[in-house]
């Protein structure tokens, strides 16, 4: 059995849904924060896979470059998000999302 | 020679701009008395230039600085025709009339340094006075319709800024608002009356020939229009009749009715009163109740051709002075009993005027000047030694301030027109011309008329001599009554800044009115008149004798009741005291407007706010309620649950997905898919 671009897009499209699933299921805002990595992971996986069997195989290194790209952004982004959560954490004593509902109308 | 009249106008204007600089109010007073020095010094050359050149032609000398253009390019018609020219004109009234002015705002500027000393308004006095004679110099030179009306306005402004010089006291808001809304009636007169005729006579004055040296024909201009109002009365303007010139004559008495304080607009006047005395004298003797007489004697060519409208003017006039007159007999208060005196000469210039006695009603106004000035500053003297404006509360003056009272005896005498004295000469020519009866154009008033106005001008002759006199009686005569506070010793002569203005202005009381004798009034008469009016009025017996003869009799009269108390005529005078009640509240006009507006403006204006409470506030009321339910049903969205707005960003996106996909495999007709 060869991998093709079909195996490839189903792996991405499944760690991207666990990674919703967790998103939204989960109240614990470091969970979710890892849910979201989930999620970058899965389109990652799909940008290379795009890269590699897409139109443009002839020259596979712009997808690829994009990926490199989207895990940067997301190693800054996670310094980002889990320097918030500390902040929320000494503020409100704990890290579970649904006590966050200060914006509440 | 000519162009220093822009000197003559702008100087006081550029005295009160410059007010505000120097470091002390003091020398703020000392640049605008120099300012009108300087107008006063050119308008008097210019006068005499003038009167060197009477027979020149042309007979007016108009000095266009700029001509206003309409904006952009427009087609012939209504708008293209709008070009007013800024500008000046010298004629024989403005060059007569300038001066005096002048001299007036002088005299009680000067007079004003002393009376105004330590008032806390000092410099914005002395900034109001230079520009509202600025105003008033701008009035009596303007050219046209256009420039005469931002000038009118301006004195208004300025007099009410002057009424309301102590706007701390109620009383003296009160005057300066009532003031300004009256006069404004009138001004709504003279703004239909310039806008209406300006629609009927802009096109035909375009299409005239040109005026020599000037870049357009001016459609407000008072000589061009001079021209097409009699043109008008003979039908040769397309579209304009005898009933235009009806219309336009009323609109403009009204506003000159509004402005010199004539029936039934009088009530302002005497409520002005508030105002400090040197700009009671001003607004009485040179600027402000001159404008209406001045407004009239511009557009006489106008009235002239609605000789009906000039009947009214005369009947407005003669029931004005009666009614002045018997006011100013009854009153207590001094400043009051000179303003109703006022309203009555004010009468007497309009009835002049409505009989065609159109010089002698510039001569009275030219008289007027002087004493009626010399009466409030010597009148502000008394108030400020005796420290009341009751005349009861007065008397002894005579003998405590004797420059003051030579002053007062000398206007007094010209306001009754006691003979030799100007008021004497120019209320006779009056009485002459209601006598003559004679336009210059040849009409002249109804037989009925004339002998009702006869009357008229012998009770306002008798009464305008007794009542000035009974003031003099009052308040020079016998002891000052007794009060708390008030030390009789210590009135005295007040100093030479208040002294030397009523001395002069004495002067002039006296020998101004020999402009009236034989020789010197057709001269006069001559020198005011319009170009190509018929100049038919000189000096004549009949009036000296009618007029002269009953001022006498007043005077007697008011020494014998005030002066000497003779029983008598005090028991008459006791019988007469219920009268005397009613005229001194100015026979309730007052009352009977705030009765009038009350019932007709104020309790109809009441039902408005009931729209507002219960439609505008229910319509508002009810947007609010709605808007409020709105938002507690929306508000659920927010629950502040971060997973649910998640999941409502995620749903968004898939549906977002499922819909391009859609689109872009063209399942919806007409988007995408269809490359």
């Amino acid at each position: 059995m060869t991998i093709g671009i079909t195996h490839l897009l189903v792996v991405s499209a499944a760690l991207f849904t666990i990674g919703i699933f967790g998103l939204l299921s989960r109240r614990n805002s470091i969970a979710m924060l890892m849910s979201v990595e989930l999620m970058f992971n899965g389109v990652n996986i799909a940008l290379v896979a795009f890269a590699r069997f897409g139109y443009n195989a002839v020259h596979p290194l712009t997808g690829m470059a994009f990926a490199l790209f989207v895990i940067t952004v997301a190693a800054a982004e996670v310094a980002v998000a889990v320097a918030l959560l500390l902040l929320a954490y000494r503020r409100h004593d704990t890290v579970q999302a649904d006590e966050f509902n200060e914006l509440k109308g | 020679m000519y162009n220093l009249t822009w000197a003559i106008v702008l100087a006081p204007l550029g005295a009160a701009m410059m007010a505000y600089l120097p470091e002390t109010p003091r020398r703020a007073a000392y640049i605008t008395i120099l300012g009108t020095a300087a107008s006063l010094v050119l308008s008097i050359i210019v006068l005499v230039y003038r009167l060197g050149h009477i027979d020149n032609n042309p007979y007016q000398a108009l000095i266009t600085f700029w001509t206003i253009q309409p904006v952009g390019q427009v087609g012939p018609g209504f708008v293209a025709d709008f070009h007013p020219q800024v500008g000046i004109l010298v004629d024989g009234l403005s060059a007569a009339i300038m001066p005096v002015v002048a001299l007036v705002s002088l005299l009680v500027q000067v007079y004003s340094l002393g009376y105004m000393r330590g008032d806390a308004g000092y410099r914005r006095f002395f900034a109001t006075i230079s520009l509202f004679t600025f105003a008033m110099l701008g009035l009596v030179a303007s050219p046209n319709f256009f420039i005469f009306y931002f000038m009118w306005e301006g004195v208004g402004v300025c007099s009410y800024l002057l009424i309301g010089h102590w706007w701390q006291k109620p009383e003296a808001a009160a005057a300066a608002k009532k003031a300004f809304l009256v006069t404004r009636i009138g001004d709504l007169g003279l703004l239909l009356a310039i806008i209406f005729g300006f629609s009927k006579f802009a096109a035909h004055v375009a299409s005239l020939p040109g005026t020599p040296g000037q870049e357009v024909n001016d459609p407000f201009n008072f000589y061009l229009l001079a021209d097409e109002w009699h043109k008008a009365h003979a039908g040769l303007v397309p579209g304009v009749g005898t009933r235009t010139l009806v219309i336009l004559a009323v609109l403009v008495l009204i506003g000159a009715i509004g402005k010199s304080a004539q029936l039934p607009l009088s009530t302002w006047l005497p409520d002005a009163m508030e105002g400090p005395t040197p700009i009671s004298a001003l607004i009485h003797a040179a600027t402000m109740v001159a404008a209406g007489v001045y407004l009239l004697a511009r557009t006489y060519p106008l009235f002239l051709e609605a000789p009906h409208v000039l009947t009214a003017v005369a009947i407005i006039g003669a029931a004005t002075a009666v009614y002045g007159a018997v006011v100013a007999l009854a009153h207590t208060d001094i400043k009051r009993i000179i303003a109703y005196s006022t309203i009555s000469h004010l009468g007497l210039m309009f009835t002049a005027l409505g009989v065609g006695a159109y010089s002698a009603a510039v001569f009275h106004l030219f008289t007027h000047a002087w004493f009626k000035a010399l009466l409030f500053l010597a009148a502000g003297s008394v108030i400020k030694a005796y420290g009341t404006q009751d005349i009861r509360e007065m008397g002894g003056a005579w003998r405590r301030m004797r420059t003051t009272s030579w002053a007062m005896l000398f206007g007094v005498c010209s306001a009754a027109g006691v003979i030799f004295f100007a008021g004497f000469w120019s209320k006779d020519s009056i009485v002459n011309g209601i006598l003559r009866n004679e336009f210059p154009n040849g009409g002249h008033v109804s037989g009925a008329v004339k002998g009702l106005l006869i009357v008229a001008v012998s009770v306002v002759s008798l009464l305008g001599a007794m009542y000035p006199f009974r003031m003099f009686f009052k308040v020079f005569g016998g002891e000052p009554a007794r009060r708390r506070g008030f030390r009789p010793e210590r009135v005295r002569d007040s100093g030479p800044s208040m002294l030397i203005p009523s001395v002069i202005l004495a002067a002039l009381s006296l020998i101004a009115g020999f402009v009236g004798i034989e020789g010197a009034r057709y001269t006069f008469a001559k020198f005011v008149h319009a170009a190509g009016q018929n100049v038919n009025e000189g000096f004549a017996f009949g009036g000296v004798l009618l007029g002269g003869s009953l001022a006498l009799l007043g005077v007697g009269i008011a020494y014998l009741v005030y002066g000497r108390h003779v029983p008598v005529l005090e028991a008459v005078r006791e019988r007469m005291a219920a009268l005397g009640r009613v005229a001194a509240e100015g026979f309730y006009l007052d009352a009977a407007y705030a009765w009038a507006v009350d019932r007709l403006v104020v309790r109809p204006a009441a039902l408005f706010p009931r729209i507002d409470t219960e439609v505008t506030d229910a319509v508002a009321d009810g947007a609010v309620q709605s808007a409020g339910a709105a938002a507690l049903t929306v508000r659920r969205l927010q629950s502040g649950r971060l997973q649910l707005y998640t999941l409502r960003a995620v749903v968004g996106v898939g549906l977002l997905a499922v819909g391009v996909t859609l689109a872009a495999t063209g399942h919806f007709p007409g988007v995408g898919g269809s490359r």
